[in-house]
């Protein structure tokens, strides 16, 4: 049985340009902003649990992969935000991690699963926030993955056991850190032809080496072409679409898996049933 | 130094006062991000500036963080959880050693230290604002802090702190 069980999962989709309809803000108003979506979909993700669940629940991370000149600069910090949020509410993030790039929420998931206290251990929110907050070019298309896809996805795991063999967190050893990937997915869900693959969204040419190392595995369908690369967000939106248009009937065992641009991954073993919550937002710009 | 019923808490500060390899080859690696539109560049000018003095890159870094996780991991071998302040950018992939599992990376630790401060026997906490590139903010100093739970054991943090004055770090 997989320990983790996806009780909620969210995206809450963000323009690549942010600021269509406004002059571009200060920072501090554009987190301002996007704290109270991140308030928003937290509320929203939590709304199954009950009360006596919910104290059972003290632990939320926010993870990014491109959110740093902000903090970097010194235009906001994140105890400011951190603040911002708390007011707002009981359960929103504390803590901020980006350093492992698309794989931070992988190493978030780790530490909690090492050091939660056992009383609070049960249930974790993990969100992932990606959005261009300067407007710059290079965040909106790279030669890297071509198309960015910007958003906020929220999470609720429950932990229902020994989580041992369902997360895996790594860091390539050569640098060719695709196909070392692809080869460490392989391996990690041979003997387990019941659990599907949600991996990150590339384009056609990375797509193509997929298609080439993880033939025979089991995959749920790159939606590059819709969304863009969305960081670390991939996994999860591709199961929550995948669910959204194939609702499940019974317990499906997914491998989430997130590839950073320095080599570290993440995986974990998740399932998803028709008691998980589904929640896809629509397209927000500042206003 | 301060003892409560959380334990040990033992805190160092210290500044970067020249670059920590004098003498060796420093690669050049900060990178720019490509601009491109009138915004990238309007965005850019408006960034602040600092006279804070670059003393290292990217590598050197992650070379002087990953030897005190090691000198850490040998002065208190057992249940230790150590919280460093490091984001990205990142330039470069990060040693083995800093994403081991009894290793935190994140924006700010403060709110780690509240949580983990008397759960786990030892907690090291190393903060620091080492400049690596132009944009980034701050003076060069470096905070460090173990919370520990033996009392016994004092010396190690001190054993902990020697190489720092190797690398330039003096202290405040």
């Amino acid at each position: 049985m997989s320990a983790l069980m996806l009780r909620s999962i969210a995206f809450q989709p963000l323009k690549s340009n942010l600021f269509e309809n406004s002059e571009r803000p200060n920072i501090a108003r554009s987190f301002d902003w996007v704290a109270g979506l991140i308030q928003a979909q937290t509320e929203q993700v939590l709304s199954p649990l009950t009360g006596v669940e919910k104290a059972q629940l003290d632990r939320h991370f926010l993870c990014s992969t491109m959110v740093e000149l902000p903090f970097t600069t010194g235009d906001i910090s994140w105890s400011e935000v951190a603040k911002t949020l708390a007011q707002q509410g009981q359960h929103n993030p504390d803590t901020y991690i980006n350093a492992y790039e698309c794989a931070s929420w992988g190493y978030s998931l780790r530490h909690y699963l090492n050091f939660a206290k056992p009383e609070k251990s049960r249930f974790l929110l993990v969100s992932i926030l990606d959005a261009n907050f300067y407007d710059l070019t290079f965040w909106r298309y790279n030669e890297n993955w071509h198309e960015s896809g910007f958003g906020i996805t929220t999470i609720l795991l429950e932990v229902q056991g020994e989580v041992e063999d369902t997360l895996i967190t790594k860091c390539a050893l050569t640098h060719n850190s695709m196909a070392e990937f692809a080869t460490v997915v392989r391996r990690t869900v041979t003997g387990k032809d019941d659990v599907c693959l949600a991996l990150p969204f590339f384009p056609e040419h990375i797509q193509d080496m997929f298609n080439k190392l993880l033939a025979k595995q089991w995959r749920l369908p790159d939606l590059h072409h819709q969304w863009g690369h969305c960081f670390g967000s991939d996994p999860w939106l591709s199961i929550l679409c995948h669910s959204l248009e194939n609702p499940p009937l019974e317990d499906k065992k997914y491998m989430a898996a997130s590839l950073a641009l320095n080599g570290y991954f993440a995986m974990a073993e998740v399932v998803v049933n028709q008691n998980t919550q589904l929640i896809l937002n629509k397209e927000a710009a500042y206003v | 130094m301060s003892d409560t019923n959380l334990g040990i808490a033992q805190h160092f500060l210290g500044v970067l006062t020249h670059v920590p390899f004098e003498g060796g080859i420093s690669a050049a690696l900060a990178r720019y991000m490509p601009l491109e539109s009138e915004n990238d560049f309007q965005v850019f000018a408006e960034l602040p500036a600092s006279k804070t003095p670059i003393f290292l890159n990217f590598a050197e870094h992650y070379q002087i963080l990953e030897s005190l996780v090691k000198s850490a991991n040998e002065i208190w071998s057992e249940d230790l959880c150590i919280l460093i302040r490091l984001s990205m950018p990142g330039g470069m992939r990060l040693p083995a050693l800093l994403l081991a599992p009894n290793v935190l990376l994140m924006q700010e630790v403060e709110p780690e230290i509240t949580r983990l401060k008397g759960q786990v026997k030892n907690l090291l906490v190393i903060d620091d604002h080492f400049l690596r590139y132009q944009l980034e903010q701050g003076q060069n100093q470096i905070k460090i802090s173990l919370y520990h739970q033996d009392k016994a054991d004092q010396s190690g943090f001190e054993r902990f702190l020697a190489p720092l004055a190797g690398y330039g770090v003096e202290p405040l």
